[in-house]
């Protein structure tokens, strides 16, 4: 059994109340630390990134499910450059330094 | 140096980050008819998952945590933080994303350091430290030793 790719794959999966546990799980905790309002209208000049909610699910080592887990995420390959985004560099820590 | 060592997750660090930039989404297929009250759209106000800038918005926020909590970022490497007192160092913390190592000489500073940042963030007190960057360490504490696997 796969993994589910959209919501209407996860709510028709035999999962499907695990998944939709996980998918509100996932929205209260955006809606917790206030990542959006909602919106009913773009303002004209504006445009929409694309969204999905990424779906995985943890197996222990007998393959039995322990974690079914949703995370909603933006396509940053929709945003444009100077508009939606302009310095995105970030560092991490270098191995050396342990 | 027989410092204690201890790891700190960050939960939902990502969201932290503010954004700079006036971002809308189309909101995944199935939520706005639940959630939404049939709203279409979501105007960022906070990084999310996926966005190009996240990471660094990220890490500007904890910067300024951070420094709130009276560390200063090392000349060496910019993810790591140092907490000074008298010329002496007392606690170093390494971050990598959303996890850290912080190491001291003693336990109660460790201690004082998380609930400072469970002040700022919903963390995870991993305790000794076991895992990082993929290198297992297993530490004999009477005897200095500590092992790399």
């Amino acid at each position: 059994m796969s993994e589910p790719r959209t919501l209407r794959e996860a709510l028709l999966s035999p999962y499907s109340k695990q998944w939709e546990k996980a998918v509100e799980s996932e929205f209260n905790q955006l809606v917790k630390a206030k990542v959006f309002d909602w919106i009913e209208h773009l303002p004209n000049d504006k445009k929409a990134i694309g969204s999905r909610i990424v779906f995985k699910e943890k197996l222990d080592g007998y393959g039995k499910h322990v974690k079914f887990k949703a995370r909603i995420v933006a396509q940053g390959f929709s945003q444009v450059p100077g508009l939606d985004f302009t310095e995105t560099f970030s560092s991490v820590a270098r191995f050396i330094t342990l | 140096m027989n410092l204690e060592l201890h790891q700190v997750d960050i939960v939902g660090a990502y969201l932290q980050g503010d954004l700079d930039e006036e971002i809308y989404m189309k909101v995944p297929d199935g939520l706005a008819e639940k959630y939404g009250n049939g709203q279409k759209f979501w105007r960022l106000r906070k990084a999310l998952y996926g966005l190009k800038q996240a990471s660094r918005q990220w890490k500007k926020h904890l910067h300024q945590v951070m420094t709130k909590l009276d560390f200063t970022r090392a000349m060496a490497d910019n993810c790591l933080y140092i907490l000074w007192e008298h010329g002496k160092i007392v606690l170093m913390v390494l971050i990598y994303v959303d996890d850290m190592a912080v190491a001291g000489k003693e336990i109660p500073g460790i201690i004082l350091f998380k609930q400072n940042l469970s002040k700022n963030f919903e963390i995870t007190d991993l305790g000794e430290m076991k895992f990082i960057l993929g290198i297992q360490i297993t530490r004999n504490h009477p005897n200095y030793l500590l092992y790399l696997n």
